[in-house]
């Protein structure tokens, strides 16, 4: 078989993806990307209840009546709606592409056992700071959904769904995203992990929703180093892993057409992220996993800065 | 080159699959599996050099392996160059053999087989010889290769065609036997170049006989048992056939001495169907008799004896009716006429004495439809034979004369009719018995007993006899001797006549000759030798040979008289067999038969084209050559790609892959 010419990315202090991935043990592997890591706060995107006061302002119609300061009314006989900063729980959902294009790997782990890694490795960080977190897995259709709870046993269980083999024979984000928007009505974060190697058609239109909805939303896009390079050398038949279409292709004539296309593909979902203001990031397989949750961080902290700055405030009732 | 499975040949595109491997083997091999395909584009399958054709050899051996074994299974065969001699360059001699024989009447199969002979005339090439022999019993040429060679070539078919329309069918039986070995004959002696001086050298070649025929079952082939075929000459049978089969035939049965005088026992037919028949029920009638036809169901290939229909006439033609073809219908039919004979016994017997000869000689000669002869004691003047036994002084008689010596006494008879002075006689009486031992069959008497079945007469006793001197008889010839050297019948010339001594009598005191079972037929054969004269035959067939005073054979059946007799002459029993003869019965005989012509132009049967083609298979067995080769390709393909193969993986151990 034709084989890329792919050598994993180390860096200095940072875990060898490969050392990590001969771990067995999901849980574990996650243990041991978050160990050591730094366990910063992260500012909640939800304002509930029992957080700091931070301000008030007056009310003006259209405010929900709900969280009018009627003892301030009483004192001043003026509408003032009163504004809290909450550090509740965050309650992240993460969406795991579990189709099989996700089992492709041209080193000795695949995209799904990378994914499921990373999935893990937030799952972890986030339950161990408390978090809610949930889990859905697609691949043509909605495979498992276990809803965002913090409770003993939940990581558990979590990681066992993590652990299923990929099937299907297609990718089907929408049904995702679509799912999450129907079920889940509570503001919180949305994690996509997946190759995001299908139709950006409806992909647009959905994210908008989701992030209409108040979601804060991530894009981790996990690629194949073979992927991001095209770097095979003999011509052959190349067989789709999920359709299992064959093609005969001679890398040397169609890489440039490939990397081509698939840019164009990554710039079309980069502008969709930017357009609705989701973090994107892409991943290659060989990438140290510490990385990746520093980049999860950055976009959170970033997140969060802006958040305040364009006043993220909500009232509070009563 | 033909074949007999060409079907096979169909194997042969299967040549095509090494090529397509070859071809295809670059893109098909490897295949790499990849997340998606989204990006990609078919690239289309760059033929480089290597992958159009690596190693021609290989895949020229492989193409030979299948194309050797399909033509291994296709059976091929060469046709023998001696089938055709177009472009041969060498002209063949051609016998026509034209069959004229009776059943050629039937339907229109004359018409047929003169096209037949036309057509054959039309395949000959110009460097070609041809003869025309016609023939039904007999062979008769119609045109000799000496005068064909004689002839211009453009005048040569015309001549031939002339020649026939001379033909016409005849009356007589077929013996197709005979023709066909005397064609042969005619053949060798041309290729002996026999030929008149003066002629052109006759043209060596392939000899052929082509016979025009019904080939029907009634046709004659003995002779044919046993003949050495000379080699080069084939036999070809242009075969007619008619359209309508079916054929009866109506023939009369030999008559019956033993029947009585001139009664109907003796008048008895054969209807014959032919086994290809299709009809079952026929009439017979008398031509121009008022009685009712007798009707009679006959199977086809079988035959019924019946009683000759009551006419009370003496000569007549029966018809029969019921079937297609009516040439052998016709029954013509003379009764015998009954001769009288009268023989004078002169003795001094008693007709009812048992102990004399006289008593077993009246019963000895019955009455029969041809002859009635009676024993009188009278001499008469046109009698043939006359029987003296002892009594001397009889005046001498007008025709031959047995002379019985019952006693010595009777050779005074002897020495008066022969006019000897004394003729000494003794009673032999030295032993027992006496048998006879010494018997001339040649003789015209005895000739009847020559055959080994009848010639024994140890069985019959003489008690006594009376001892001759056959010396003292001037031209005596003794023609039986007893065992002790006396003679028993001596024989001498008596004017113009015959006198025959017995001496011994038939009756029981002298010999058991009377009743013995030679006695009858020995007084037939004697009254048959002193008249000169058989009893009258007056049935023959179209070209048989007739006695004396009948003329030249008849050709054409009928009532025919010579002088104040009349007689009648019917086809051949035999030509009434039309249905056809199987081929296989002549090849059986040894007649090298080259194709079996039934359809007009060239068009062989089927069977006989597929038999000929196995034959020269099964002969040739070109298809083991073929394997053979197949095998030495696939031995030369094994070594050559196991050396490449060792080639191909050293190299590819001495360059490690980098990954």
């Amino acid at each position: 078989m034709a084989r890329a010419d792919v050598r994993p990315n180390t860096a200095e202090g940072l875990i060898d993806p490969a050392a990590l991935m001969a771990v067995k043990d999901l849980e574990l592997r996650a243990r041991i990307v978050v160990e050591g890591f730094w366990k910063g706060i992260h500012r909640s995107p939800y304002h509930g209840f029992s957080v700091e006061f931070t301000e008030y302002r007056p009310y003006t119609p259209g405010d929900d009546p709900r969280y009018l300061d009627w003892r301030l009314y009483a004192r001043t006989d003026r509408y003032y709606i009163k504004k809290f900063e909450d550090e509740t729980n965050l309650r992240c959902h993460l969406l795991v592409d579990n189709s099989r294009s996700m089992t492709y790997g041209s080193l000795a782990w695949t995209k799904a056992q990378y994914a499921h890694t990373l999935a893990a490795t937030l799952s972890y960080l986030l339950s161990t700071q408390g978090d809610a977190v949930g889990l859905l897995t697609f691949d043509d259709t909605i495979r498992e959904y276990l809803p965002a709870r913090n409770r003993p046993g939940h990581l558990r269980h979590l990681m066992l769904m993590l652990e299923k083999p990929a099937a299907g024979s297609g990718t089907d984000i929408n049904a995702a995203l679509n799912r999450i928007i129907e079920v889940v009505r509570r503001r919180g974060l949305v994690v996509l992990i997946s190759d995001l190697l299908t139709s950006l058609e409806s992909l647009e239109a959905n994210l908008t929703a989701l992030a209409a909805w108040g979601h804060e939303l991530m894009l981790f896009q996990v690629l194949d180093p073979a992927e991001l390079s095209f770097s095979f050398n003999d011509a052959s038949i190349f067989e789709d892993v999920e359709s299992r279409r064959g093609l005969y292709i001679d890398p040397g004539a169609a890489r440039r057409e490939y990397l081509r296309r698939f840019e164009a593909h990554n710039a079309a979902v980069q502008t969709i992220a930017d357009k609705i203001g989701a973090s994107y990031v892409r991943f290659g397989t060989d990438r140290p996993l510490e990385l990746a949750l520093f980049d999860f961080m950055r976009a959170r902290m970033q997140r969060t800065k802006l958040t305040r700055r364009t006043g993220g405030v909500v009232m509070r009732r009563e | 080159m033909e074949f007999l499975a060409p079907l096979f040949l169909a194997g042969a595109a299967a040549v095509a699959l090494p090529i397509i491997f070859h071809l295809i083997r670059k893109t098909t091999k490897e295949k790499t599996i990849f997340s998606s395909l989204m990006f990609l584009f078919p690239t289309p399958p760059k033929v480089t050099r290597r992958s159009r054709l690596d190693n021609i050899l290989l895949l020229m051996l492989r193409c030979g392996v299948l194309c050797l074994l399909a033509l291994g299974f296709a059976r091929p065969y060469l046709v023998r160059p001696s089938n055709g001699n177009a472009g041969s360059g060498m002209g063949k001699k051609v016998m026509i053999l034209i069959d004229t024989s009776a059943s050629i009447r039937r339907d229109n199969l004359w018409a047929q087989e003169r096209e037949r002979v036309s057509d054959v005339l039309q395949r000959l090439s110009p460097v070609d010889e041809a003869a025309l022999a016609s023939f039904d019993d007999h062979s008769a040429e119609v045109l000799g290769f000496d005068e064909w060679r004689r002839t211009p070539v453009q005048e040569r078919r015309a001549l031939a065609l002339a020649r026939l329309e001379t033909l016409a069918p005849t009356w007589r039986g077929t013996h197709l036997g005979n023709a066909l070995l005397n064609a042969v004959e005619g053949l060798v002696q041309e290729a002996r170049g026999d030929g008149s001086a003066g002629t052109p050298r006759p043209t060596e070649g392939p000899r052929e006989v082509v016979v025009v025929t019904d080939l029907q079952q009634g046709s004659r082939l003995d002779g044919l048992q046993g003949f050495e075929w000379p080699k080069g000459v084939k036999v070809r049978v242009e075969q007619v056939k008619a359209k309508q089969p079916s054929n009866a035939g109506i023939h009369l049965l030999e008559e019956r001495d033993d029947a009585g005088p001139a009664g109907d026992l003796n008048r008895r037919i054969r209807v014959v169907n032919s086994s290809d028949s299709k009809r079952e029920q026929f009439k017979i009638t008398w031509v121009g008799g008022t009685n009712t036809p007798i009707e009679t169901y006959v199977p086809p290939g079988q035959s019924r004896i019946l009683q000759l229909p009551p006419g009370g006439l003496n000569q007549g033609q029966l018809l029969l009716s019921g079937d297609d073809n009516d040439f052998d219908n016709r029954l013509h039919w003379v009764g015998a006429r009954q001769s009288q004979v009268s023989i004078p016994y002169l003795g001094t017997e008693t007709e009812d004495d048992t102990t004399q000869p006289l008593f077993y000689l009246k019963r000895a000669f019955q009455q029969t439809a041809r002859q009635d002869v009676r024993i009188t004691n009278q001499i008469a003047t046109n009698t043939p034979l006359t029987i003296l036994s002892g009594a001397a002084g009889t005046p001498r008689p007008a025709g031959s004369v047995l002379v019985v010596l019952k006693a010595c006494g009777s050779a005074v008879a002897v020495s008066e009719l022969l006019n000897l002075g004394t003729l000494s006689c003794e009673e032999a009486s030295d032993q027992k018995y006496s048998l006879l031992a010494e018997i001339d069959f040649t003789h015209p008497l005895f000739k009847p007993f020559a055959d080994p079945r009848f010639s024994d007469f140890t069985k019959i006793h003489f008690w006594k006899h009376r001892r001759i001197d056959a010396q003292q008889i001037p031209n005596g010839r003794v023609i039986a001797r007893f065992d002790n050297g006396d003679p028993a019948l001596i024989e001498a010339p008596l004017g113009q006549n015959k006198i025959l001594i017995l001496t011994s009598g038939w009756q029981p005191a002298d010999s058991q000759l009377a009743l013995s079972s030679k006695f009858v037929p020995l007084l037939y054969s004697l009254l048959e030798y002193t008249s000169n004269e058989r009893p009258l035959h007056l049935q023959f067939e179209v070209g048989q040979t007739l006695p004396q005073g009948f003329g030249s054979p008849r050709e054409a059946p009928g009532i025919h008289s010579a002088g104040d007799v009349q007689f009648a002459v019917n086809l051949n029993p035999a030509e009434s067999k039309t249905a056809p003869m199987a081929i296989d019965e002549l090849e059986q005989l040894g007649v090298p038969i080259a194709v079996l012509s039934q359809a007009r132009g060239d068009a062989r049967p089927p069977s006989a084209q597929k038999f000929q083609a196995t034959e020269a298979e099964n002969h040739q067995k070109l298809w083991r050559w073929l394997i053979l080769g197949a095998l030495g390709f696939l031995v030369i393909e094994t070594l050559l790609a196991g050396k490449i193969t060792g080639r191909a993986s050293a190299t590819s151990l001495s360059q490690p892959e980098l990954r």
